[in-house]
This record gives C-alpha cells, sequence and structure tokens, in this order.
C-alpha cells in the first residue's frame, strides 16, 4: 500500500473530514437489490396512474413523503433515509447499470464503491478486508481496477466462511507453524526484485484473512434473538452478518438481495421480495442507528436500474434506466429529503435529473472523499469521480 | 346434440368488448345478461353482451382480480388487492357499492359465496382464511393454517367445507363449523423455486368446484423454469373430493409456456381452461374429463414408463422391505381441442347457458366466444344453394 493511502486520511479528504475521520471512520453498507427493483412498487409509487399498477403508498416517518405500501417497516425508518427519485442511467442493460451505479461510469476500468473506500477510508491497522461482498450467488467482478489487490470485494456465500478459511482439522499447531515459516520464507524470495507495493499487497490480503479467520465465530453461529428479529431467511441472516461486520470494523460491506428481474409476475414477486427486504432492512437500519454508528455509515440500498412503466402483457415490468430511484442515508446524507421528480405516469425524469456519475460523487463525498481530486496512484492521473459530473450537494449534510 | 348445445369443436369468436386497459378477470353475470370484468385501471367494467352498453364500477383503491355473484344473482362480489371485498348492484346505470369491507390486511385475493346464500369465503395475503355473514358483513370464522399467502378459496357445494390453495401448492379443506382445518394435499406439482432468482412461484390462479361437489379444479403453473421471464408450464390439476387426491393433471395439447390462468366446468361434462403464454398470445384448452378419459391416460402413461425403463439388477436387488410401491403419479390429460386467442387469457367463464365463453385479455379486450358452428351469412347460404 502506498504511504499515503496507508495514512488512510490524505490530501484526499476534505479538511472537515479528516479532522473528524481520525476518530471515527466512516463506513458503508450497500444493499443491492439485484435485477432492478421497480420504482413503481418502492420508492416513486404512482397509484391510480395509467402505469401505476395495483399497490397503493403509504405515509412515511417524514412528512410529505410516501413510498409503496409493500415497505411499512422502512417507511418508519425514512427519516433516516433520503430518495433521490430522478435518476436517469440512459441503460437498460443489468452489466451496464450496474458498473455505472457502481464505479460512476459506463465505460473504463475504474474501481468500485467498496474499492475506492477500502483504499481510502480503511486504517492500515484495520484487521479485516475492506470490502466484503455477501451474496448467494454469481457476479463475480473485478472491483479494484488500478488499486490494490487488497481492496477488491472479499466475496461471502452467504453466511458460510470464505472457502479454505479455517485449517485442516487434526492438523497439529506445530505443522502450521513450520507452514507459515515457509510462506514467509517464498515471499521473500518472491519480493526480490519485485516492487514493495505489490508485496505489500500481498501481504495485507493474506493478512486480512487471517484476522478472518480469527473471527470464525462470525460464521459458526448466530444469535437466535438477532434472526428472529432480522428473519432466518438467507437475506435476513447476511443482513446480520453485514451488522456484525460493520461491528468488527469492516469499511464497507455489501448485501445483495436477489430476484427482482421480474419480466414476469412482477407484483407478485414484489410481494414476496420486498416483504423479505423490508422488515430485515428496517432492523438492520434501526440496530446501525441504535448503536450509534448511523453518522458514520453511509447507508444505500440501489439498483442497477428501475422497470417499465408499461406493464406487459405477463403482469411484467421490463428493464428501465430512464426514471428509477434509490434511497440512501446516514453518514454525510440528510436525511428526510426527497430528490427530484419523474412526471405523473413515471416515464421520465421531470426535475433535477442525475445519473450514475452523480450519485458516486455524492457517496464519495458523504463519507468524505474528494471525489474531484484523482486517485492515489503513482505516475497517473486517475480522477476519482467522473469530472463531467459532481455530488448532489444539496443531499450532503 | 348434448344438452347445452356446446360443441368445443366449433368455437368461434363472436364478440369483441374493447377497453383500452389490461384486463384481470371476468365473469357472466348469473342471468347472463352481463360480463363484468376487473382492469388494470382498478375499476370493474360492465359490458351488456346484447347490446355492448358499458358501466365502471369504481370503489377499489387496487386491482380486482376475482368476481362472484351471491346466489341469489343480485349482487356482485369484488375481490381486490386493496383489501377489500365490494358488494355491488349488477344492474342499473351506474351500478354503486351496497358496502365495502376491509377483509384482509394487504390483498384480498378471493371472494366466493357460499351455497346457501348466507355467506361469503374469502382469503388475503395476511394469510387468513375468512368467512362472513352477506347480510350484515359479520365475520363469522377467521382461520389460519397457510404459511404462504393463499391465492383462492372455494366453498364446497355442500357448504360444510372450503377447499384453499396457497402459492406453494398446499390446498386447505377447512371444516367451516368447527372452523378448523380438516385436512391437507400438497399439489406440489404446482410451485417451483426459481434458482437463479431465489424467490416461490406457484398456487392457485384459478379455481372451481364441479357442480356435484365431487372434484375441484385449480389452475396455475408448473415446471419452473425461470419465472421471472415467464418461463413455466401452464398446468391444471383435478382433485377427487372423497379421497382428497389428485386425479389428473391438465395440460395443453401443444407444448406451451406460460400460466394458466382460467379452470371451468361445462355442464355438458368437459373442463376448459383459459391460458396466457409466455409469448403474449393465448388459447382455451378443452379436456375430457370422465373416468374412461383418465383410466385411458393412465394405462397410456404406465405403458410408456415401462417400455423407457430397463430392467437394472439393483431392481432386481430388491428385497421385500423395498417392495412397497410409491404412490402412482396422476396421470396427465392433453387437452383434446385447442382455440387460439390473440392475447394472454387472463380470466375465463362460461355463459349460464353453457353456449358461449367469456374471455378477458391482456389486451384490453373482452372476447366472446361462442361453442356453436357459425351462423351461415345469407350469402354463404346462397352460395351452397346454387352449388
Amino acid at each position: 500500500m502506498g504511504a499515503s493511502a496507508a495514512a488512510g486520511f490524505g490530501p484526499l479528504l476534505t479538511p472537515a473530514m479528516a479532522k473528524q475521520a481520525k476518530g471515527q471512520k466512516k463506513q458503508i453498507l450497500q444493499v443491492y437489490l439485484q435485477g432492478g427493483v421497480s420504482q413503481f412498487e418502492s420508492w416513486d409509487c404512482k397509484p391510480g396512474t395509467k402505469y401505476g399498477g395495483p399497490f397503493r403508498e403509504i405515509q412515511t416517518t417524514v412528512p410529505g413523503m410516501k413510498i409503496c405500501e409493500l415497505l411499512p417497516y422502512t417507511a418508519q425508518k425514512m427519516h433516516l433515509l433520503s430518495i433521490i427519485r430522478s435518476i436517469n442511467l440512459k441503460t437498460n442493460d443489468h452489466g451496464v447499470g450496474r458498473l455505472f451505479m457502481e464505479k460512476g461510469r459506463t465505460v473504463g476500468d475504474y474501481p468500485y464503491i467498496g474499492s475506492v473506500a477500502s483504499r481510502y477510508l480503511k486504517n492500515t491497522n484495520d484487521p479485516l478486508p475492506g470490502y466484503i461482498h455477501i451474496s448467494t450467488r454469481g457476479l463475480t467482478d473485478n472491483t479494484t481496477a488500478f488499486l490494490e489487490a487488497q481492496h477488491g470485494q472479499m466475496k461471502l456465500e452467504g453466511v458460510a466462511p470464505p472457502e479454505n478459511l479455517l485449517p485442516r482439522s487434526g492438523i497439529p499447531e506445530s505443522v502450521l507453524t513450520k507452514s507459515e515459516q515457509f510462506r514467509l520464507q517464498l515471499n521473500k524470495q518472491f519480493g526480490t526484485g519485485r516492487s514493495k507495493s505489490l508485496i505489500d499487497s500481498y501481504d495485507a490480503s493474506f493478512d486480512q484473512a487471517s484476522q478472518l479467520m480469527a473471527r470464525k465465530h462470525l460464521f459458526e453461529s448466530q444469535p437466535k434473538k438477532d434472526l428472529n428479529r432480522y428473519g432466518h431467511h438467507p437475506f435476513g441472516q447476511n443482513c446480520l452478518l453485514a451488522r456484525r461486520l460493520l461491528e468488527e470494523g469492516v469499511t464497507c460491506v455489501k448485501v445483495t438481495h436477489h430476484g427482482y428481474d421480474t419480466h414476469a409476475e412482477n407484483f407478485n414477486f414484489h410481494i414476496e421480495q420486498l416483504d423479505e427486504f423490508d422488515k430485515t432492512f428496517a432492523t438492520l437500519l434501526g440496530d446501525i442507528e441504535d448503536r450509534g454508528m448511523l453518522d458514520n455509515v453511509l447507508v444505500m440500498v440501489y439498483s442497477e436500474f428501475g422497470r417499465t412503466p408499461k406493464i406487459n402483457n405477463k403482469y411484467g415490468r421490463d428493464h428501465w434506466g430512464a426514471s428509477c430511484s434509490i434511497a440512501l442515508g446516514g453518514a454525510g446524507i440528510q436525511p428526510g429529503a426527497i430528490i427530484g421528480a419523474t412526471n405523473a405516469d413515471g416515464t421520465e425524469v421531470s426535475d433535477r435529473e442525475v445519473d450514475g456519475g452523480h450519485l458516486f460523487h455524492t457517496y464519495m463525498q458523504a463519507v468524505g472523499i474528494n471525489s474531484t481530486s484523482d486517485h492515489d496512484i503513482p505516475g497517473r492521473s486517475v480522477p476519482i469521480g467522473d469530472p463531467a459530473a459532481s455530488a448532489i450537494e444539496e443531499l450532503l449534510a | 346434440m348434448n344438452s347445452f348445445s356446446a360443441i368445443p369443436e366449433a368455437t368461434h369468436e363472436i364478440q369483441r368488448f374493447e377497453h383500452g386497459e389490461a384486463l384481470t378477470t371476468c365473469r357472466f353475470s348469473p342471468d347472463g345478461r352481463y360480463v363484468f370484468a376487473g382492469a388494470e385501471d382498478l375499476a370493474v367494467h360492465r359490458w351488456d353482451v346484447s347490446t355492448g352498453t358499458t358501466a365502471t364500477l369504481e370503489g377499489h383503491e387496487s386491482w380486482v382480480r376475482r368476481i362472484d355473484f351471491s346466489v341469489d344473482g343480485n349482487q356482485l362480489l369484488t375481490a381486490g388487492w386493496d383489501g377489500q371485498i365490494g358488494f355491488w348492484e349488477t344492474d342499473g346505470e351506474n351500478p354503486q357499492p351496497h358496502h365495502m369491507l376491509k377483509a384482509h390486511r394487504g390483498f384480498a385475493r378471493w371472494v366466493h359465496a357460499s351455497p346457501d346464500g348466507k355467506s361469503i369465503a374469502t382469503c388475503g395475503n395476511d394469510l387468513r382464511v375468512r368467512t362472513w355473514k352477506l347480510k350484515n358483513y359479520k365475520m363469522t370464522a377467521d382461520m389460519g393454517g397457510h404459511d404462504r399467502h393463499p391465492y383462492a378459496v372455494m366453498y364446497h357445494p355442500d357448504g360444510d367445507h372450503l377447499a384453499s390453495e396457497d402459492l406453494m401448492g398446499w390446498i386447505h379443506i377447512w371444516d367451516t363449523h368447527r372452523r378448523r382445518i380438516a385436512s391437507k394435499i400438497h399439489a406440489d406439482i404446482m410451485t417451483g423455486y426459481d434458482n437463479k432468482f431465489a424467490a416461490d412461484m406457484g398456487g392457485a390462479r384459478d379455481m372451481e368446484f364441479h357442480p356435484d361437489g365431487s372434484r375441484f379444479a385449480c389452475a396455475g403453473i408448473s415446471n419452473v423454469v425461470n419465472s421471472f421471464a415467464g418461463q413455466q408450464d401452464p398446468l391444471a390439476i383435478l382433485v377427487d373430493w372423497n379421497t382428497k387426491q389428485i386425479e389428473c393433471h391438465l395440460e395443453a395439447k401443444d407444448k406451451a409456456t406460460g400460466v394458466m390462468w382460467g379452470v371451468s366446468f361445462h355442464p355438458n361434462g368437459f373442463v376448459a381452461c383459459g391460458i396466457a403464454k409466455q409469448n403474449g398470445s393465448g388459447s382455451i384448452e378443452f379436456f375430457k374429463v370422465d373416468k374412461e378419459s383418465i383410466d385411458s391416460a393412465r394405462v397410456e402413461q404406465t405403458t410408456e414408463k415401462a417400455n423407457d425403463e430397463q430392467p437394472s439388477s439393483e431392481a432386481n436387488d430388491k428385497t421385500d422391505e423395498d417392495s412397497s410401491e410409491s404412490k402412482p403419479a396422476a396421470p396427465t390429460l392433453k387437452s383434446y381441442f385447442s382455440v387460439a386467442v390473440d392475447k394472454c387469457v387472463r380470466g375465463m367463464d362460461f355463459s349460464p347457458d353453457g353456449k358461449q365463453i367469456a374471455v378477458a385479455c391482456s389486451d384490453g379486450t373482452l372476447r366472446i366466444l361462442e361453442m356453436n358452428k357459425k351462423a351461415e351469412t345469407d350469402s354463404e347460404s346462397d352460395k351452397k344453394s346454387e352449388g
């Protein structure tokens, strides 16, 4: 790891944030609703309109802010969150939409939010990986681009420990010690003639894995009392693990909830999926608040795009990036705001259009990273955020 | 000629009523004068079949996916995803609700009037199956037992029992007097887990008892492949009331992908099912469901299975303890006749005289099909005479 990055709070942090960050590290919780949650069935309802669908809107804890009736528990936590309803991603492609939402760009080799956070927010003495993604399947990405390997996402398949995390049973301690000595010897030989930062990066990755091994209790059992609140289903278990990883100091934790690519039976599937999401997410958000962590944890709920206004003949909605929504709150974000709007039928953005570039700048600046500066990599000048976009200033606290 | 002059093989479209907003379900009124249909505009729409005159019934705040009538035919009953059951007058230029009953927290999926005309049964996303007095809308039973959303509930013609089916294919038979589950049937063929998207798909999209109470039918899906893209097979089952066993599965004769949204017993003995296909078209499938047809299908499938299976040493090594045969799978009946419909079928109903079928379609059109030979036009008749 480079020196300035190792410090964690180099010139990339705004001065105010740098001062604060010395004592309180910023973290990020990403809740990714994979496949494209419908904005009509979540954050931007249009009941009684041509494309509104069957669901009604309900009042939240923020006067005048209404969301879909499928989110009654989240509605009781909306004073902690804000909604952006005017996102136009200009793509209906899963891959492009996902990259835009994660990297702030649709093309080019740039790191994901989690990797950037790990690079610039993680303290060198933080023992655990900086970016952990809990999912139940698929989607392996290179999230680091040009950043060091240890900032890549560590993918967990649900609450199961990473493969090969624990040593094989029955191996004597003395053998393990010798094995480690041998590894260090090979490492030394491998490092001869190679850049120190590269070797440091590999070492850091190994150390992180070792520290995770030391916390195997995180994977061995989850408190039943907590599971009863979060839900015993995989998403409930994953969110509980996410909270515990944030408590352990992991810089960015991403939880993926699958099942929103609803080309057919959009409404029944949203009933099922959001029913699972709603109570669990509201519980997680409440726990983060109760623990006094919310000032330091940026919470994002997002998808790669939204869903079409038009309801197709299979009771489905298809891909739609032209007018979609996200919710976010916590560190650096004004709570209780609604940014932008769509027109009456929800077919297009009518006010304060933003895209993935604006969102990326906003996330970064919310956690104190100066997204208008360049990445801290030797010999290259790579802007952290897309210079053509800027943060949503009115949303920043 | 049969008693209802219905000839499925002669089925053809005779009327088309355009609405514009996609329809969700439909029913003939008991006197056959009207067809009522739910729509994605949150209203229920009424067509006078003979004149085409329309009326709009407004009162629900969400989609209506199930329509029924009181036994005397004077009240229209509607179940809405706003959790309400609507009680409406059927006649009049501008029908109004007598009452809107908040029946379920969440969505009211189904409503059905009891045979004695005194009660209705409902089910909803609060996982409850409930009965209510028709005269004062008071709840008379509040029954839990479904772990997942029940999609449909029907009174048995004896009035002493209800049958309900949930998302996971569990059919509960309820004793209406003791207000509890009398028995359960697992129609696991009607549900599936989509591994890719990590969600369940299934349940009854339509349900109907045979008027004599000897059997009931549930329509829906099977063989989930990718339900998020609509890739599963349309399927209905027939359940024997006495044995509580699935008698047979009903499938379209030509392989179809989609959802079976309608199933109905015709007085002449056949069953018709309405299908919404993944490609956007639809069909009405006709099935012979008499004992002979079911037995014949069973024999055919047993023979096919026997021909496909080669004896193996493993099978020959079975001990007496292993010899208990597993329950034979219900045979699959293929439709013997199919009528194509331009667009996805989302609901269907026989007319009271058994001659017509009302079909609610995804393109916002109500189609009326007649199960009889086309009436000859004067010119056609003249041509024949000349010939």
